[in-house]
């Protein structure tokens, strides 16, 4: 009976709601401390990485790799990879009535891309992007009330747009349910057409914009021409105040001897938002044609490589390259008679893995059976199946015991790398800081572990001549070690539960407190500017929460455990003098 | 006027060493003492860890209803020898035994022991601070009874016996009081009366009166004697009250770890 009584008067104290809260403090620190650190961590990785696929082939020289089917097949054969697909990257300047900027061209095969990248999850929906032009931290209450609703006019994404169809069937549904009257019914039933419309036009606009980059945007003033099409971040457009189907001037050049293309123009059909600042500021997307037409180049800037699994990239970016290291040996052929003069050869019997179509700058090498190159006669056009020899093939070729075709690129400049690789120093400065964190982290862990033990032991401590009175009246040692151990694990159960509980609830609704404190105060604990992150992120390692809890609450009981059995197998008087 | 009687508790030979307190110097000469243990020299560390002996091999016997004071220096081991007589230390070596049985030895008899047989009240009262008067005089009840036998009866049976005990110490207006909010010599009535709920045989009382004032002092006496008439129990009171000395039917002295009057010594008793 004594253990019951006692154990129940032990916990239901003053000083028990003190101990109580002290470790749920704690337990609240270390619970909140880590899933805002993990939720940062994790976005800011995100963000870095915007558009980037998992991995790339690349040549140091800018837009140097040929744009062959070779290649991207010798890259899908390899293993772990998933897709694959070309890009350009060139820089460009864009004018904008006075002014004069840089951006980024980036071609692309979109419907190809978005495999390799998350690009349709970052074009905006017409609505999103009439949201987002705007600045909401100077618009009025009535001004953002006008904006949302002109913007609902316009279809959102494919889920919201599902929504509101949802809610319009609904209201129609309910309106039938009681019988309204015929006026009310009919305007149901054309919400609901019209929201059947949106979601048809949303799931299809995305492609809609890929079909207006690959294929151009109808000239409004000539039905029958099409204006090549871009695709604009957001920060671009709001800063040139420009909007959907407006025209921006571009200016380039590829350096291979092309003219200069000054002021052409392009149409914006869709605007994007990646989440890095930078790509959204600079970068326009246009097809991989447009691309090259443009800057005049028959090559690519290299190829994104999407893996299965972005754990393998070490082993599979090692075998990309020897696969694409491996084309150039493959081309080797038995030597041909060459006739002299500008003399057209069939191509496909020399390299049958290339396509002829795709090659451009290409030449033909002439080699002795030791390996050593006689001659490399450059190919200037290729036309059909057929290339055109530059310069007459002068010696003599019973000599030469193979003949290659030289892919017009020197595999020492290519490299793989993955977006982590080409990120490195920025990864690396995140890396410190995610270690400075992890131990900060960690010693908030200790300190929080070391209060629960230190409460605890205390608690225990306080109680140990209580305990040798009740063993000098009779109670047993076990009985004694219940009631301290019983009070302690008890103590750090509640603790545990109630600081775990609205330590989740805080990060949970870690915005709204922060809302909240700058409504108060005017002071924002998270500036949104400094990472462009709107607001707070937190996640919860729900493996991690219960390894820190358990690790407290074990820590938690030999703080407990240790003074009491200490105390309860000492001959009772000393208990009795301990202090 | 013990003879003829049967003893309820009887020490032999009883010898208690305290550990020689352990400041970093004893603990090398420890760790040095292992190291000679090692090496064969068995002596020099048994020399260390004897101890600070207390009891020197005492001889004693507490017959049926006597009040036995036990008088002595400070520093000589009364209230070592009460404690121990009391099963609330082991001894080094000797024997207690109550009617013929060891009590030193520890486990549930022990236990048993103190919360049925013995009624212990020490000089600064030891109560629960976070229990009120009446719920203190209760827990060697509590302790006796299990949850089913408390609420099915052994609740109001001891409640009633408790409320009675304050009465006669004349605490019942403050049953509600805990020890924080009671004088010395409110305390140590509390402390009587939780000693005395179960009916032990046996009261073993350390200076009672050694923390209060001569008039509680006297107060608290009166009190004792009172209720010895009253229940015909034993007591063993260790005291520095000559006066107190006096009126117990017997007195033995403690000196240096040995029991000095002759009477009082194991070979006067009879059996």
């Amino acid at each position: 009976m004594y253990k019951l009584f006692l154990t129940i008067r032990y916990v239901f104290k003053p000083l028990s709601i003190v101990t109580i809260g002290a470790l749920a403090i704690s337990v609240i620190i270390f619970t909140f401390a880590p899933s805002i650190m993990n939720g940062f961590q994790d976005e800011f990785h995100k963000r870095i990485r915007g558009t980037m696929s998992d991995m790339s082939l690349r040549s140091d020289r800018p837009l140097d790799v040929p744009y062959l089917e070779s290649i991207e097949k010798s890259l899908e054969s390899v293993p772990g990879v998933k897709a694959v697909a070309p890009f350009i990257e060139h820089p460009a300047l864009d004018r904008h009535v006075n002014k004069i900027d840089y951006c980024l061209i980036h071609g692309i095969e979109p419907r190809r891309e978005e495999k390799v990248s998350e690009l349709r999850q970052f074009i905006l929906p017409l609505r999103d992007w009439i949201l987002a032009r705007e600045d909401w931290d100077i618009a009025t209450p009535q001004k953002k009330k006008i904006i949302e609703g002109y913007a609902r006019v316009y279809p959102g994404s494919v889920e919201q747009s599902k929504l509101e169809l949802a809610q319009a069937e609904q209201a129609l549904a309910a309106a039938k349910a009681r019988s309204a009257g015929a006026e009310e019914i009919k305007s149901g039933e054309a919400a609901v057409e019209q929201a059947r419309h949106a979601l048809d036009f949303a799931e299809h606009q995305i492609d809609k914009v890929y079909d207006w980059l690959e294929n151009g945007y109808p000239d409004p003033n000539d039905p029958t021409k099409r204006i090549p099409a871009v695709l604009a971040g957001l920060f671009f457009m709001k800063i040139y105040d420009l909007d959907i189907e407006s025209v921006v001037k571009l200016t380039t050049a590829a350096g291979e001897g092309t003219e200069v293309q000054q002021d052409k123009q392009f149409v914006i059909v869709g605007a994007f938002r990646a989440g890095s600042h930078d790509t959204d500021r600079r970068t326009l997307y246009m097809s991989l044609k447009t691309a090259q037409s443009f800057i005049g180049t028959q090559r690519v800037s290299g190829y994104a490589i999407k893996l299965d699994d972005f754990n393998e990239a070490r082993v599979v970016r090692r075998k990309a390259l020897e696969a694409v290291e491996a084309l150039r040996g493959k081309t080797g052929h038995p030597a041909q008679p060459l006739a002299a003069g500008g003399t057209e050869v069939d191509l496909g019997s020399f390299a049958p893995e290339c396509d002829p179509k795709k090659t451009g700058a290409m030449a033909l090498e002439f080699r002795s059976t030791s390996g050593e190159l006689l001659e490399a006669l450059p190919i200037q056009a290729v036309a059909g199946s057929v290339a055109v020899l530059a310069s007459a093939a002068t010696m003599d070729h019973t000599v030469a015991e193979t003949v290659r075709v030289r892919l017009g690129y020197n595999p020492r400049h290519l490299w793989v790398k993955t977006w982590e690789e080409q990120n490195e120093n920025l990864l690396k400065a995140v890396g410190m800081e995610r270690l400075l964190i992890k131990l900060i982290t960690g010693m908030i862990v200790v300190a929080a572990s070391a209060s629960i033990f230190l409460v605890l032991f205390m608690s225990v401590q306080n109680k140990v001549r209580e305990l040798g009175i009740l063993r000098a009246v009779g109670g047993s040692n076990l009985g004694a070690l219940q009631i301290f151990l019983g009070q302690g694990m008890l103590l750090g159960g509640i603790g545990m539960l109630l600081g775990s509980a609205l330590g989740l609830l805080v990060a949970h609704y870690v915005n709204q407190i922060a809302n909240f404190i700058h409504m108060l105060t005017g002071w924002h604990p998270f500036p949104p500017e400094v990472y462009y992150l709107e607001e707070i992120p937190s996640k919860i390692y729900w493996s991690e929460l219960v390894a820190n809890a358990g690790i407290t609450l074990v820590l938690g009981f030999f703080a407990a455990a240790v003074p009491a059995i200490i105390a309860a197998y000492r001959p009772p008087i000393r208990a009795i003098r301990h202090d | 006027m013990t003879e003829g009687k049967y003893p309820i508790i009887s020490v032999r030979g009883l010898v208690k060493n305290y550990p020689i307190q352990r400041t970093d110097a004893s603990l090398l000469a420890r760790a040095f003492g292992r190291a000679f243990n090692w090496t064969g020299r068995l002596d020099e560390w048994k020399k260390l860890n004897v101890g600070l002996p207390i009891l020197k091999g005492v001889d004693l016997d507490v017959y049926q209803d006597e009040t036995l004071a036990i008088v002595g220096p400070s520093g000589a081991g009364k209230s070592t020898l009460l404690h121990l007589m009391g099963a609330l230390d082991a001894p080094t070596a000797g024997t207690i035994l109550y009617r013929g049985q060891d009590v030193g030895r520890g486990g549930r008899s022990t236990d048993e022991y103190r919360n049925r047989r013995v009624g212990l009240v020490f000089q600064f009262y030891h109560l629960f601070p976070d229990l009120n008067a009446l719920e203190n005089v209760l827990v060697p009840a509590m302790v006796a009874s299990s949850v089913l036998g408390w609420y099915g009866g052994a609740r109001s049976r001891y409640e009633k016996r408790a409320l009675e005990l304050l009465a006669r110490v004349r605490l019942e207006s403050r049953l509600r009081h805990r020890p924080a909010q009671l004088s010395g010599g409110e305390q140590q009535r509390v402390a009587i009366a939780r000693a005395l709920l179960l009916e032990p045989e046996l009261l073993l009382c350390d200076e009672p009166t050694g923390n209060l004032d001569r008039k509680t002092g006297e107060e608290v006496l009166e009190l004792l004697w009172e209720l010895k008439a009253k229940s015909g129990q034993t007591y063993v009171i260790v005291t520095h009250d000559r006066k107190l000395a006096e009126r117990a039917d017997r007195c033995v002295e403690m000196e240096d770890g040995h029991l000095r009057d002759a009477k009082a010594s194991a070979e006067s008793a009879p059996g």
